[in-house]
């Protein structure tokens, strides 16, 4: 008898327990936006919503790509949120607050160091010890090149995925276009050859596959 | 060349070709014949008897199946007329012990009562009346003439005179003396009464008595059928666990229902205590926390109710001290108690959670959101379910004990139903082989059927010129 309420104590909490979610590895996430979109509504619809999917323990953090060298200047905010809910709430309001009070200095005219961002992107990512890492760009990398010294620097991006969100970018010439996408092809290779993983967003819903809440 | 081109007897013919394999294969089919069919019907016999052993071992298996959740049962059944019956006994004895230490009290109160009717009684008897020969010379006084002696009348006239007074005043005397009497007999009244009431009180208790001995006796008829373990009672305890598992099992799933809406209560809170990003193997630690406070709650409910005697899980706790048995129950409801607090307070900082949750969900789509109603209902409503739901889930103890005592009888029969279908399943398979096998060979035969024609029509001709040989001989 005694082995059977055993057996249904366990049977009771392993079907409580499948109630719960299932684990979650630990996650961190970088977003890096060029200043010129920073007050764009894509931008604050994909703040919006790293706000409210990060979950107690994970990493978040914002930069801006505003000048032609990145440098830790340029990062907006950056937060690990704390392991207990309440504290998590005012955490994200205050990154909040300071991504909102940000005032970026004017876009040069020349090109942007998404490269170096990415760079320090993976590099922050990874002192998390997180073992989900997301880069987010929300540029246009199809204007963008990888510039030729960098293109050779070794990346290490093991475990790390890099989302880059499709900008407006005005109307493009069918030569325009094919040279765009052979760039981003070249971004794609360049994270692909460092271990990463390359995936494309057209739409911000399919945010909430990649990227789950609670 | 192909393998195709290996087939081409004739070249350039296919279908020559194929006929000619045809052929070929029904010539070999032929003569292979009675091996095919000693092989064929050799292995459908096989197949069969295998299926038949099987369903008899599969039959045999269930009768044993059935033989021991009999046993179980009846055992089962043994056990709970035993209980009930010592707890019948138990009864009577608390009854008689309660009413019997009343009788000397009872008694002693008839004694005194019957004492005092006793006493007034005696003190009612009525004083003795008038003698009749002082009557009578009332009587003679009265009856003599009044015109006789002048001298005697006088006399006779003040004699009748003090006569008749004093008659009245013993007259009066004596009734004044038979209203007193009356008085004391009234005063008797509320004695008889008092007697009477105690005459019915020992009644109404000898009755009550007498229906608990009544279902003594009903349960010791039961347990003595179950005893003889007779057919009626192995029916009648089957449909009783039946229907007790099912009862039970169904109580069960609205206390799991309860046990899920109390860890959904604590599990958002519980990360406040033990952090919300942290994971034991692959569930979150704050889950595994609040299932944890829940399963000790559990715990403690099935120890208040094992000591306490309602129910009879364990054995072990079954045989604590008496004395000790009320003091562990305290401690387990005390324990649960606080269980029940921490519980009510999780569900208040639950309600705050997802208060600020929402005003930060509002703030981040720069809206402002309808305000509830009222803000300290559902945060009470929350803590009044989290503080009761941990002793409302205290009485799933009695349906998990139904369930456990009779779950290995049901599950008995459920075995058992099972492998009498697989037996018969095992039984029609092997007849549907046996069945085959012969098919097979009908089948067989229709292959070949050109060969066994010739050789049928080449019979008939031997057995008709044996036949016209036969028919000569005697010529």
């Amino acid at each position: 008898m005694r082995w059977a309420v055993a057996i249904l104590f366990l049977a009771q909490a392993v079907g409580i327990a499948g109630c719960t979610e299932s684990v979650r590895k630990p996650r961190a996430a970088c977003l890096l936006i060029e200043s010129a979109r920073l007050r764009s509504a894509q931008a604050q619809a994909v703040v919006n919503y790293f706000l409210s999917a990060l979950q107690p323990g994970e990493s978040f953090g914002i930069a801006c790509l505003g000048t032609g060298n990145f440098s830790d200047r340029d990062t907006i905010a950056s937060v690990l949120l704390d392991a207990r809910p309440s504290l998590t709430a005012q955490q994200k309001r205050l990154l909040k607050k300071k991504f909102d009070e940000f005032n970026p200095s004017p876009q040069p005219a020349g090109h942007l160091d998404i490269a170096g961002a990415l760079l320090y992107a993976v590099a922050q990512l990874g002192e998390t010890n997180a073992e989900e890492r997301y880069v987010l760009i929300l540029a246009d990398l199809g204007k963008e090149q990888i510039p030729g010294p960098v293109k050779d620097f070794p990346l290490q991006m093991e475990g790390c995925r890099v989302i880059p969100i499709t900008v407006e970018n005005g109307e493009l010439t069918g030569r325009q276009q094919a040279a765009a996408l052979k760039r981003l092809e070249a971004w794609e290779d360049w994270v692909e050859a460092g271990g990463g993983d390359w995936q494309v967003v057209n739409d911000l819903a399919l945010l909430g596959t990649i990227f789950p809440g609670s | 060349m192909s393998h195709h081109d290996l087939l081409i007897i004739w070249p350039g013919s296919p279908l020559l070709s194929v006929l000619l394999w045809i052929g070929v294969a029904v010539a070999l089919l032929y003569l292979a014949r009675f091996p095919a069919h000693r092989a064929i019907i050799s292995f459908s016999r096989m197949l069969h008897g295998a299926l038949r052993l099987a369903s008899r071992s599969t039959l045999l298996l269930e009768r044993r199946v059935v033989v021991r959740t009999r046993e179980v049962m009846i055992n089962a059944g043994v056990e709970e007329r035993e209980l009930a019956l010592e707890r019948g006994f138990q009864r009577i004895a608390e009854a008689v012990t309660r009413d019997l230490s009343g009788y000397p009290a009872l008694q002693r109160t008839l004694v005194e009562q019957s004492g005092e009717i006793d006493e007034e009684y005696r003190n009612s008897a009525l004083l003795p009346p008038p003698p009749p020969g002082w009557v009578r010379a009332v009587e003679v006084l009265a009856k003599l003439p009044a015109e006789g002696d002048a001298s005697i009348v006088p006399i006779l006239n003040s004699i009748h005179k003090t006569v008749e007074s004093q008659y009245h005043t013993a007259m009066t005397d004596y009734n004044r003396a038979v209203s007193e009497r009356q008085a004391i007999l009234k005063r008797i009244m509320p004695h008889w009464r008092k007697v009477s009431e105690t005459l019915d009180e020992m009644g109404n208790r000898i009755k009550r008595l007498e229906e608990r001995a009544k279902l003594v006796d009903i349960s010791l008829a039961e347990y003595e059928e179950i005893r003889s373990q007779s057919d009626q009672a192995a029916r009648t305890l089957t449909a009783s666990s039946v229907t007790r598992f099912f009862t039970a099992a169904a109580f069960l799933f609205i206390a799991l229902v309860g046990v899920v809406l109390n860890f959904h209560l604590i599990a958002l809170p519980m990360s406040e205590m033990v952090g919300g990003g942290s994971y034991i193997g692959s569930f979150r630690s704050s889950s595994v926390a609040a299932l944890v406070i829940i399963l000790v709650e559990l715990a403690m409910g099935i120890c208040i109710m094992e000591f306490l005697g309602i129910t009879r899980l364990f054995p072990s706790l079954g045989q604590v001290d008496d004395k000790m048995r009320p003091r562990l129950a305290l401690i387990a409801f005390v324990i649960l108690t606080v269980l029940a607090g921490v519980e009510a307070s999780l569900a208040y900082v639950r309600d705050q959670l997802a208060g600020e949750l929402q005003v930060f969900q509002q703030s981040l789509a720069q809206t402002q959101g309808a305000q509830p109603l009222s803000t300290w209902i559902p945060a009470t409503g929350q803590m009044v379910i989290a503080f009761v739901l941990p002793f409302a889930l205290t009485f799933g103890a009695i349906p998990l004990e139904s369930l456990v005592k009779t779950g290995r009888t049901v599950l008995g029969i459920t075995v058992a139903a099972a492998l009498r279908w697989a037996a018969f399943a095992l039984r029609a398979l092997g007849h549907l082989f046996l069945h085959l096998g012969r098919l097979g060979v009908q089948l067989y035969d229709l292959l070949i059927f050109p060969p066994l024609w010739v050789e049928g029509l080449l019979r008939y001709r031997c057995r008709r010129a044996e036949g016209f040989l036969e028919e000569q001989a005697p010529q």
